[in-house]
């Protein structure tokens, strides 16, 4: 089951080299993103664009974000 | 949306996955750091003063030591609580902090832009702002004079944001005056007074209208040049001109 964390442990896990993304269309994240975010909008979250994204490790931390709780 | 992407994720057979639920917003607010063509938009949180005088709800006035008229009101855990301005500061020594602070001062988040802030002080009076993140913690004091300089750096020095009435550089402070003159006038059955008061108002009105319509036209040029040629330079100095602009002519 996904964790809902608060920003203290993004910034922990980003620190540790966890995969940050991106989940809203390009455009927004083009515009300003989290530094070292990855963009992969929802529209194109799939196994072959998730692994192409975060390669072959499935047990790697991942966070994602949108805009906020909304 | 990340909800559904955290799950969908764990769907595809990812076991560590973490959903920053308050998002990029919460993340903007706290001044950290961001990259893409808006994020090199200039903020208030660079103008941010942190070395400003705090003090607790229980000290009493007497106790105090403020800077420039100004106290800010923290907790244990450096949340803003309130603020002690002018007449409160000259408050009888043995008064309590709670008894007179403000007890809802406006705060902001350092990643407000300054063209958003300059909005916001053309239409009101306040020489400073406080700046929080979004648990309420205190940042800094931004300075009108600081938003002002770092917006007419290498611009148009004839932009000024005014001090609601007390800066005779302002386009606004001449129409105000004229107003005024025109009231006077009204008032005392001058009809010469009314208008030229009125002449001198609907003048100054004008040129802060032409003004602004021509920063406005000048921003969208810079703006459509910069997103055809991919220059974000360019665009986003189009951008904050046509926000200049716009802010003008809105008066």
């Amino acid at each position: 089951m996904p964790e809902v964390i608060q920003r203290d442990r993004v910034k922990e896990l980003r620190a540790r080299g966890a995969s940050i993304l991106e989940v809203l269309p390009r455009e927004e994240f083009d515009r300003e993103h989290i530094a070292g975010a990855v963009s992969l909008p929802l529209d194109e979250l799939r196994a072959s664009t998730a692994e192409h994204l975060l390669g072959p490790n499935k047990q790697q931390p991942v966070v994602v974000y949108c805009q906020d709780v909304q | 949306m990340s909800s559904r992407a955290a799950w969908r994720l764990e769907s595809l057979g990812y076991s560590d996955v973490s959903d920053y639920a308050a998002g990029k917003v919460d993340w903007q607010a706290n001044g950290l750091p961001t990259e893409g063509h808006a994020a090199r938009e200039p903020r208030i949180g660079s103008l941010a003063v942190r070395d400003v005088p705090t003090c607790r709800l229980d000290q009493s006035i007497g106790q105090l030591q403020p800077q420039d008229d100004l106290c800010i009101v923290v907790n244990e855990q450096g949340v803003i609580l309130g603020d002690l301005r002018g007449k409160a500061l000259r408050a009888d020594p043995a008064t309590r902090v709670e008894d007179v602070m403000n007890p809802a001062p406006i705060t902001y988040r350092p990643n407000v832009s300054l063209h958003e802030m300059a909005h916001y002080l053309v239409d009101n009076p306040a020489r400073r702002v406080l700046v929080s993140d979004s648990e309420g913690h205190f940042l800094g004091v931004v300075h009108r004079d600081d938003v002002q300089r770092a917006l007419t750096r290498g611009t148009d020095p004839a932009y000024t944001l005014g001090t609601g009435g007390s800066n005779p550089m302002g386009e606004r402070f001449e129409e105000m005056k004229g107003k005024v003159k025109e009231g006077a006038g009204k008032m005392t059955g001058n009809e010469d007074m009314e208008a030229e008061g009125k002449a001198e108002h609907d003048m100054a009105k004008g040129k802060r209208e032409t003004k602004g319509a021509a920063n406005e036209m000048k921003g969208h040029v810079e703006e459509g040049l910069g997103k055809v040629t991919g220059d974000d330079e360019i665009r986003a100095r189009g951008m904050a001109d046509r926000i200049k602009g716009d802010s003008q002519r809105a008066g």
